[in-house]
């Protein structure tokens, strides 16, 4: 299945709920996997919020704000571009995004 | 030619003055350039200690870069101005940048002062003045455990407050014999020292620090008495510091106490130069404000443009939320010696209270005045001196306890030329006319007159203003819930019920636009479960942070687990299956302040085998999580207690297990009492229900929580079924018509006709709608179903609880530490500790 040799599949993608964010875990990174009807429709971020130092981007609440897609933190409302990575509420701050596909119904991550 | 203003310093008063610059000169006369030493643009110093609790830089900036863009001026951040040439009429900069001016403006601000105590410059001693000062606050605080201010102004309170938040214990030293010793004469100098000590922080007066000792890092402060105070950190808070430095090699005229000498057109003594804000010395005065600082941006603008103008001093008026406590005062704090004048006090030990006004001998003029701990007068207070209005027959009408309703002054009595905003200087009038122009929020208000966008004090005066204009102009106030839905709470709940809508997307395609956001979400999911009452987890996307996991997210990551406990009530074997649960999955465990037990400290994963544990022994969910009913609390009552006069256990324990799992517009809270020696509290509860001889007493909205309020009684001696009857139709009628996250206190305050209007409805049946809240609610009854116990037998919701799709792994970044032999979430910077556990 694997057609290029960064990408790892990460899972069937009826698995990853829509509207949701799940965490994965790749060679020891956590990275947090949004399904969102827009464009894009998939999303990968680091899971780890570097302004509170937590492990939780995955259990946040997912919006978007002038039309631009978002994760909220669920400990302090930090709001995260899916797109870009960019904190959107304190732009000093920015994720690791990670490029994401579907691939025959399987999700592909590369790290 | 544009002339040009070069401006440094790009401080709260030097982006004042730009700002004021270019909305004032439409013909385009001047280029502006302005240097800033610190690394990002002008930002709300005032409201700096919000970057603790959660406020990016970005949200306290006075303007974004774009706005210097789009309005031509030349914004320079990261550049120091470090020589004036007067002669050539140019400023040099650190990068060494050579700039020409035609006028200059001076509004380098100040610094903390620092003084000049042995050790001193010691690892561990900050200040407090910019947001990089607070990032070494904050990374310093997280390695120290007691922290010591420096002094006991209004700043260094501030600091406190900041320091005991980040979880230090924070003393206070002061050199006077008092706090705050500008602002407060000294019995409400002393009540304040009470109520910051009740909080929790120490303070030391008449202290002078003679050295700060500790190798490297400071370790303890040493004082001239010979005693000693052992602290890891301390914040310096010692007064201000104009920074003149340029301006004296300038050789401008300096103060000989430091600040830049101007006259009362702000001119230094170069006529091309003037100097603003807390650099500036006006008539031997710096001004540590930002009213005062704004007033001379306006000035200085003004005369620019040829306009004429003048600066002629200020009032130091301040108000104050400090330590959680109001606290301000204007014009004279005492009576001027020989003067004559009377001061009327109330000094409330007891209730934390003081109030003072001074008034002139023949009682007809405000000449000042003092609050602690309730500040709501002064708003109106402040209008009456500072419009030299003629006070009242009996002045101490205006400062005694509002108890008996109508507050002193009221937004209708204000004149409309008088000053609501100083900072600002905008009137009432102008507030007046921008409602009538179509500001219909205050958020649009601010925009639109700029009024309370300074300190922020006189932000609740103009709130008053703002809803009595509103209803005289017969305007309902807009209450869009967010940018994607053109309606209020209480609208998407009638649309809801009204078209039968059962999801979120089918809601927003029809009736809103984009993805939501998690105000819309949450608002919709609750919604949809107080109208369908379908388990929460069916709508997984719309629930917010706890309700997403059925658990309270805490700090670290980890959730805690609150079994319902009805009325408290619990058997020894119940009592065991939960501490045989706790220790099994290494919780920490503690009783609640809702008479029931919380289990902390829980991973996701673990969540579904703890709870499946609990329901096995008979326990359900207990909604800590959710916007629902939480607890009821309960006494012994009649049951036991030699006074109770009826059985207020059975009945907390049955209006419990009634109302569980209901979600509402926010949490709700119960109580029962057997007697009016009230045990169970249960008149600080949105309902509370107090044994009469005769049957039962009614309370309603009631809370504890930010802003406490007691409950008002409802409905006086009534049987069961009447009693449980009303409750019904008052939660419906809430849930029909409260805002987003409005306790009942709130939405009832709000409703026009507030206690009355809400007795009328229930009891009377005046919107012949009795009939249909109470079949709404039963619906909800008949259709309760413990959410735990829905999620642990499916599948599909499990999934949601596992640490990472893609691997059966558990997350092993979370770690604790003990502390008293039971877990806790390792700080940061603790896991390296000794103390740490193996990872669990
Ligand atoms: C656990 C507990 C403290 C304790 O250790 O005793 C607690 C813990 C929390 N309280 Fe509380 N409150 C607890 C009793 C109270 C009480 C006392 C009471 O209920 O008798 C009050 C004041 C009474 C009241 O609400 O009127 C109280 C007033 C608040 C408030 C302020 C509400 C307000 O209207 O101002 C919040 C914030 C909010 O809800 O927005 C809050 C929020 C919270 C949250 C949920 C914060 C959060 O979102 O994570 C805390 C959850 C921690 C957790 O995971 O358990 N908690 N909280 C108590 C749980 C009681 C229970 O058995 O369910
Ligand atoms: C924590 C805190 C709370 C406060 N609370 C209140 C309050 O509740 N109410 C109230 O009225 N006031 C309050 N103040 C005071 C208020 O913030 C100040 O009065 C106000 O910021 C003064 O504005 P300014 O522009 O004169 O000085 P500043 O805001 O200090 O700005 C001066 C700027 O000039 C820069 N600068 C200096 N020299 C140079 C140079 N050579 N080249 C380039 N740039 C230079 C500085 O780096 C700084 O950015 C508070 C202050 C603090 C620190
Ligand atoms: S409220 Fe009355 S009945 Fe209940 S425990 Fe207290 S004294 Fe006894
Ligand atoms: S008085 Fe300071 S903002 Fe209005």
């Amino acid at each position: 299945m694997i057609t290029e040799s960064t990408w790892t599949c990460i899972g069937d993608c009826k698995d990853f709920p829509l509207n949701l964010g799940t965490c994965v875990k790749v060679n020891d990174l956590q990275i947090a996997v949004f399904n969102l009807p827009t464009d894009g429709k998939w999303y990968a971020v680091q899971n780890y919020n570097p302004i509170n130092q937590r492990m939780v981007l995955s259990r946040g609440i997912v919006g978007d704000e002038n039309g631009i897609p978002y994760v909220a933190c669920p400990l302090h409302k930090h709001h995260y571009s899916l797109e870009t990575g960019i904190c959107l509420t304190d732009p000093n701050y920015s994720l690791q995004t990670f490029p994401i596909k579907e691939v025959e119904g399987k999700l592909m991550l590369s790290v | 030619m544009k002339q040009r203003v070069i401006v440094i310093g790009n401080g709260m008063v030097g982006y004042k003055f730009c700002e004021r610059l270019v909305a004032k000169d439409t013909d385009q006369r001047y280029q502006i350039i302005t240097f800033c030493e610190e690394p990002r643009p002008a930002y709300d110093r005032v409201h700096l200690s919000e970057y603790f609790s959660g406020k990016a830089a970005e949200d306290l900036a006075m303007a974004k870069f774009e706005w210097y863009e789009e309005n031509g001026v030349e914004l320079h951040i990261n550049e120091k101005a470090i020589s004036i040439d007067r002669e050539n009429k140019t400023v040099t900069t650190a990068s060494g940048k050579k700039v020409p001016y035609d006028k200059l403006v001076m509004a380098t601000g100040s610094s903390a002062f620092v003084p000049p105590v042995p050790g001193i410059e010691k690892e561990g001693v900050f200040v407090y003045r910019t947001i990089e000062d607070l990032d070494d606050i904050k990374a310093y605080a997280q390695k120290s455990k007691t922290c010591a201010i420096i002094g006991g102004g209004l700043l260094g309170l501030e600091a406190a407050k900041a320091a005991q938040d980040l979880g230090m214990k924070t003393h206070v030293v002061e050199f006077a014999p008092r706090l705050m010793p500008r602002q407060l004469d000294t019995a409400a100098g002393l009540l304040l020292k009470d109520i910051i000590e009740e909080r929790d922080i120490s303070v030391h007066l008449n202290k002078a620090t003679k050295n700060i000792a500790g190798e490297g890092a400071v370790t303890a402060m040493e004082f001239s008495d010979d005693t000693q105070l052992e602290v890891d950190m301390i914040i310096v808070s010692a007064g201000i510091r104009p920074r003149d430095e340029l301006a004296k090699e300038a050789g401008l005229n300096i103060g000989e106490r430091g600040g830049i000498d101007v006259d009362s057109y702000m001119l230094t003594s170069d006529p091309d130069i003037f100097a603003i804000g807390e650099c500036a010395l006006y008539n031997g005065m710096i001004y540590g404000l930002v009213a005062p600082g704004y007033q001379m941006a306006d000035t200085v603008s003004d005369l620019l443009l040829g306009k004429e103008a003048s600066f002629e001093g200020s009032d130091m008026s301040t108000k104050l939320k400090l330590i959680g406590t109001d606290v301000a005062s204007f014009g004279a704090i005492e009576a001027p010696e020989g003067s004559n004048a009377r001061e009327i006090v109330i000094n409330d030990p007891h209730a934390k209270l003081f109030k003072k006004i001074v008034i002139s001998e023949d009682g007809k003029k405000l000449l000042g005045g003092i609050l602690v701990g309730d500040a709501s007068a002064y708003g109106g207070l402040l209008q009456m001196y500072q419009n030299e209005m003629v006070l009242p027959p009996e002045p101490i009408q205006l400062i005694l306890p509002a108890s008996d309703g109508a507050p002193a002054m009221g937004a209708g009595d204000i004149p409309d030329s008088a000053q609501i905003c100083s900072c600002e200087a905008v009137s009432k009038g102008t507030i007046c006319s921008a409602i009538d122009d179509g500001c219909s929020t205050i958020g649009e208000l601010k925009a639109c007159t700029k009024a309370g966008t300074g300190c922020g004090g006189c932000v609740p005066l103009m709130t008053d203003i703002f809803k009595a204009r509103m209803k005289e102009n017969g305007v309902v106030v807009s209450n869009r819930i967010c940018e994607h839905f053109d309606h209020s709470r209480q609208d998407l709940y009638q649309i809801v019920r009204s078209t039968g809508i059962q999801t979120f997307d089918e809601l927003i395609k029809k009736h809103g636009t984009g993805l939501g956001c998690e105000i819309c979400k949450p608002a919709v999911g609750s919604i949809l479960a107080s109208t369908w009452n379908k388990p929460i987890l069916e709508n997984a996307p719309l629930q917010d942070t706890n309700d997403a996991f059925l658990a309270n997210i805490q700090q670290d990551g980890t959730y805690s687990v609150i079994p319902r406990i009805p009325g408290g009530e619990i058997t020894p074997d119940k009592l065991i299956v939960i501490g045989e649960v706790a220790k099994k999955y290494n919780l920490y465990m503690k009783l609640t302040g809702g008479q029931r037990i919380d289990l902390l400290g829980a991973r996701a994963h673990q969540l579904p085998l703890i709870w499946k544990e609990l329901i096995d022994a008979g326990f359900e969910s207990g909604h800590a999580y959710g916007k629902a009913l939480r607890t009821v609390k309960s006494c012994v009552g009649s049951t036991w207690c030699r006074f109770g006069v009826q059985d207020s256990t059975t009945l907390a324990i049955d209006i419990e297990k009634r109302y569980r799992g209901i979600r509402s517009p926010h949490k709700l809270k119960s109580a029962v009492s057997g007697c009016a020696r009230e045990c169970a509290e249960a008149r600080s509860k949105d309902f509370g229900i107090i044994a009469t001889e005769k049957g039962w007493n009614l309370y309603v909205c009631g809370n504890g929580g930010l802003t406490p309020r007691h409950a008002d009684l409802f409905a006086t001696d009534i049987d069961r079924e009447t009693l449980i009857k009303y409750i019904d139709r008052f939660l419906m009628y809430y849930i029909k018509t409260a805002d987003r996250l409005e306790r009942t206190s709130t939405w009832m305050t709000k409703l026009e006709g507030g206690l009355e209007h809400l007795q009328d409805v229930v009891i009377n049946d005046s919107l012949g709608i009795a009939e249909e809240l109470e079949a709404q609610m039963q619906h909800l009854i008949n259709t309760y179903e413990c959410e735990w116990a829905n999620a642990i037998n499916d599948p599909q919701k499990l999934k949601r609880f596992k640490a990472f799709a893609n691997s059966d792994d558990v997350d092993d970044t979370v770690e604790f530490v003990k502390v008293r032999d039971q877990i806790c979430p390792a700080k940061l910077n603790e896991t390296a500790d000794e103390d740490a556990l193996a990872k669990t």
